[in-house]
């Protein structure tokens, strides 16, 4: 059996929005997701960090193909997952799920914990009988650190950190192989993080689960992956290894987002702060050529003509960035 | 894939004991614990069950016959022994023609808005969560009749069908529905952006269990809280209708023809006009009140104090 | 007190009153801010520091809250003392205040350069031509490109860094001699976060600022502010210079939350707090943070510790320090 679970081939994604100026209508189209091609391996966390408007929660949602992808293949087990039609697709979704940013929306209000759990069961039609899938649940509460008391409490009787364990719990009950984990920790309390971020890992262990972890704090992500990619706009600009990408980042934009986050014990400082002037630009308006030379301390003519692709510069480790081609 | 078997488990201590999955506080408790501690919305329940109570008691508890005419008590007062709330202009009992009155008034507002809210959570929830034609189409034809006021569509509706219960009954149904479906609507569309309708999606599940089980469970209750609120509205427009002469037929009589009774003589005699007057006010008002309970008590208040 | 101190907050507290109990949002808090400093009040949600900021303020919602006691001077004046026309007078003028979400900040239906010279011609009582022209150099000062322009737009015309540089303005137009700001940057991306935070302090360069920053992330701290308090449960548990609190920090919860933060470079596993925060309305007795104290000891649970200076400057609230 191969090592790679999932392979990403120019996924592309592009939102068409009509814009109703005064008596003008426009036809915009939103590149949130605009040519982005990755492999992850069988047990690894992949992590992936970028702002808004780079595309990262669209390449979750169009893996699980809770949104239709504009065109590109998606290689589940290598297995192209696009091509097939809904009915085909339902059996696999058991292989992958998502575990969702928001623990106020994430969980039906009218419905208790454990009839959350137990709901994927049902869908799927795994379990013989209702009290079987009930022992499920109970297993999988155990399983997140959930007491097994709470199969009967509504989510507005939760905290946030429960609420997240009862959505992990969801997100495993098909026994899945693969997660996309969607911002978990970003709303819950920094104390209650570190908490939740523990038992992901626990469970990574334990399962033997591949993770796709998506999130805008570049510390949370280097900490949980083996491999970090870095999006902008809707393009991949940077991957590699999470050590290296923190040692030897390449790409100006990663740089500005590492040393947006200093360290807090302040010997470990990582060089002077880059910060970087001006908006993200829309997805809507993307800039000619390199996506970033709008804001890049770097930028040089060539920046603002041809748009870079991902080169390998190091063992695993690609950017996509003019000045790399250049010094390599 | 490997999963390891639960003793091996060094998590916090889990409950070894078996939940019992039924006893499960049931949404209904929860929520009447938040509506009793509402004062006003008791009241406004209390209300409503009274006067329905005596609605449905009527041939059990009205003191006389709603249709028996004693001329010699003709326009008596409110106080008169035996009359307690008086005697209308053919000498009929008011507080018996209010009992009985209230079975055709109460059903007459009722009814229609309940039949209208299943109609409108059918429309907003198909119009919601499918959007694209459906929705356009749906939705653009219940615009249409929001360009006419309520009433005049209503007594268009009604002359339109002929007079009678049911044609009333018709006539606020119809012009019910375009209200609820948008409030159906409104709240089926902000659901169906919530994550846990994509989480549904993500596990497999099709438009239809979507619907039903996400999306449905949690359209209603601004659409009860709506209705009820609504219902409040009907009932002075019901009377209204009978008042004009589009209700139920002479003999029987509701709250509406009283009134209409009453203004002949509401010179002399206004406690014949007033009194029905201020029943259905204070329906009205209870209804009101009722939905502002419902409303506070039916909301799931993600952030409660508690946390 | 030094001649330099600018507020002086003294055992504050404010209570909520609701149908599930009391919440005692701020318990007795106490700090001072210099002239020209950025001090940093960091905790989580349930912590206080949003209601202490609110009291400083007097922006409370009564119902169902209450400042039932404490100081706050400003200038040697208690603010919590004078009549509420006063106070709408020092309200933007002598102390501002700014939020998370700029959206709600803002006025919808009236043009940003609108509701800044309505601000100044309310407070300086000049002509609205002056104003304009204050409002525009001000835009420009927090670094909006094209203020002239812009200054006609409407929020929402506006990005979330923009808009937040926009509440500066506001706040800054009457030159403040404190500026409260309240999780400025949570809703914002990394690198705009960055960007603002650069301008709290060039402005504290500028006009010579105090700085307020309340926020959760510790990060943000590190990157702005001279000095910090940490609060818990709605006391101060531990306050001082970044520096001195961060490296020797001596409060469990401190170090507990030192230690929850994953950062990057370093491999070490995260010792998560366990537990959750306290109910507000049901505290318990003794130590607020004692049940998920690692180190709580018997006398813990029984009375709640003073508030000790173990160094020049540097105070914490734990009976470990005794």
């Amino acid at each position: 059996m191969s090592d790679t679970l999932l392979e990403v081939q120019h996924l592309v994604k592009h939102f068409a929005v009509k814009r109703q100026l005064f008596l003008r209508r426009r036809r915009e189209t939103v590149k949130a997701v605009d040519d982005v091609s990755f492999t992850i391996n069988r047990g690894e966390t992949v992590g992936l960090v970028g702002e808004s408007g780079s595309g990262k929660s669209t390449i979750g949602r169009l893996i699980l193909r809770l949104i239709e992808p504009t065109r590109g293949e998606v290689a589940f087990n290598q297995q192209d997952i696009l091509q097939l039609s809904e009915e085909d697709f339902r059996p696999l979704r058991r292989h992958m799920q998502m575990v969702f940013q928001d623990p106020f929306s994430s969980l039906n209000p009218r419905r208790t914990a454990g009839e959350a759990v137990e709901y994927p069961l049902r869908i799927q039609g795994i379990g013989a009988s209702k009290v079987a899938r009930q022992e499920r649940v109970l297993e999988l509460f155990q399983l997140v650190g959930l007491e097994s008391q709470f199969v009967n409490r509504y989510p507005h009787e939760f905290s946030g950190g429960q609420r997240q364990r009862v959505g992990i719990a969801r997100a495993l009950a098909l026994e899945p192989q693969f997660l996309v984990l969607d911002e978990p920790v970003s709303a819950l309390d920094v104390s209650i993080q570190a908490q939740v971020l523990i038992l992901l890992q626990d469970l990574q262990q334990r399962l033997g689960l591949t993770y796709l972890f998506i999130a805008h704090d570049l510390n949370v992500v280097e900490h949980m992956s083996d491999r970090v990619m870095v999006m902008y706009l809707g393009k991949i600009v940077e991957i590699a290894t999470a050590n290296e990408l923190y040692r030897e980042p390449e790409h100006p934009y990663t740089k500005a987002l590492l040393s947006a986050n200093p360290e807090i014990a302040p010997e470990a400082a990582t060089g002077q702060r880059i910060v970087l002037q001006g908006e993200i630009p829309s997805p809507m308006d993307i800039p000619s050529g390199c996506r970033f030379h709008t804001r890049c301390p770097s930028a040089m003519d060539i920046c603002s003509q041809v748009e870079p692709s991902l080169l390998e510069i190091g063992s695993a480790h690609q950017v996509a960035c003019h000045l790399s081609e250049q010094a390599s | 894939m490997a999963r390891t078997d639960s003793s091996t488990v060094t998590l916090p201590a889990a409950s070894t004991e078996r939940p019992q999955w039924t006893k499960k506080k049931s949404q209904l408790r929860i929520a009447w614990g938040r509506f009793y501690r509402d004062k006003m919305a008791l009241l406004g329940g209390i209300m409503i069950v009274l006067v329905a109570f005596m609605a449905i008691f009527a041939p059990y508890l009205s003191p006389h016959d709603p249709y028996g005419m004693d001329i010699t008590k003709r326009l008596r007062p409110p106080g008169t022994p035996g009359y307690l709330l008086g005697a209308d202009e053919s000498g009929r009992d008011i507080l018996s023609r209010l009992m009985w009155g209230g079975r055709i008034s109460l059903v007459t507002a009722i009814v229609p808005v309940i039949a209208a809210a299943i109609v409108s959570m059918v429309i907003g929830l198909v119009a919601g969560y499918y959007g694209g034609w459906i929705d356009q189409i749906l939705m653009r034809t219940l615009d249409v009749f929001f360009a006419f006021p309520r009433i005049i569509l209503a007594i268009a509706l009604a002359a339109a069908l002929g007079s009678g219960m049911i044609s009333v009954m018709l006539a606020l149904f119809a012009g019910l529905i375009p209200y609820i479906s948008r409030v159906a609507y409104g709240a089926a569309l902000t659901t169906k952006n919530l994550q846990f309708v994509e989480a549904a999606r993500s596990c497999g599940a099709a438009g239809r269990q979507i619907i039903f089980h996400e999306i449905l469970p949690n359209i209603l209750a601004p659409v009860i809280v709506y209705s009820t609120t609504l219902t409040g509205l009907m009932v002075i427009l019901a009377a209204g209708l009978s008042f004009l002469g589009l209700g139920v037929a002479p003999p029987q009589a509701d709250w509406g023809i009283m009134l209409d009774g009453g203004r002949r003589v509401i010179t002399i005699a206004p406690h014949v006009a007033t009194i029905p007057g201020l029943l259905i006010l204070f329906v009205s008002v209870a209804f009101n009140l009722l939905g502002d309970g419902l409303r506070d008590a039916l909301d799931p208040r993600l952030r409660d104090a508690s946390e | 007190m030094a001649d330099d101190t600018l507020l002086q907050v003294e055992n504050l507290r404010t209570h909520f009153f609701t149908n599930e109990g009391v919440i005692k949002a701020v318990d007795g808090v106490n700090f001072t801010l210099q002239r020209g400093q950025i001090l940093g009040i960091v905790g989580e949600s349930g912590s206080g520091k949003s209601a202490s900021a609110l009291s400083i303020m007097r922006l409370i919602p009564d119902p169902p809250g209450k400042i039932v006691s404490g100081v706050v001077r400003l200038l040697g004046n208690d603010l919590l003392s004078i009549s509420d026309a006063e106070m709408r007078r020092i309200r933007g003028e002598r102390i501002s205040m700014i939020f998370q979400d700029p959206m709600t900040s803002l006025d919808p239906v009236f043009t940003v350069g609108q509701q800044l010279i309505e601000a100044l011609v309310y407070h300086r009582k000049i002509r609205k031509k002056a104003a304009r022209e204050q409002s525009v150099e001000m835009l420009r000062q927090v670094g909006i490109p094209s203020p002239e322009t812009r200054i006609k737009e409407y929020p929402h015309q506006f990005s979330g860094g923009m808009r937040q540089r926009v509440m500066i303005a506001m706040a800054l137009l009457c030159h403040p001699d404190v500026l409260i700001a309240d999780e400025p940057t949570t809703a914002l991306d990394v690198t705009i976060e960055a960007q603002i935070l650069d301008l709290l302090r060039e402005i504290r360069e500028m006009l010579g600022t105090a700085i307020i920053m309340i926020t959760h992330d510790l990060r943000v701290v590190v990157n702005l502010c001279d000095w910090v308090v940490v609060m818990y449960a709605g006391k101060v548990i531990e306050s001082g210079e970044v520096h001195t609190v961060f490296r020797k920090a001596r409060h469990p919860y401190t170090l507990g939350l030192l230690n929850s933060i994953p950062t990057a470079g370093k491999k070490a596993a995260l010792t998560p707090i366990p537990g959750r925060p306290p109910n507000l309305a049901h505290l318990p007795a003794g130590c607020s943070f004692a049940p998920r104290c690692p180190s709580a000891m018997d006398i813990c649970t029984q009375r709640e510790p003073e508030a000790r200076e173990i160094a020049s400057g540097h105070v914490v609230k734990c009976f470990l320090t005794e």
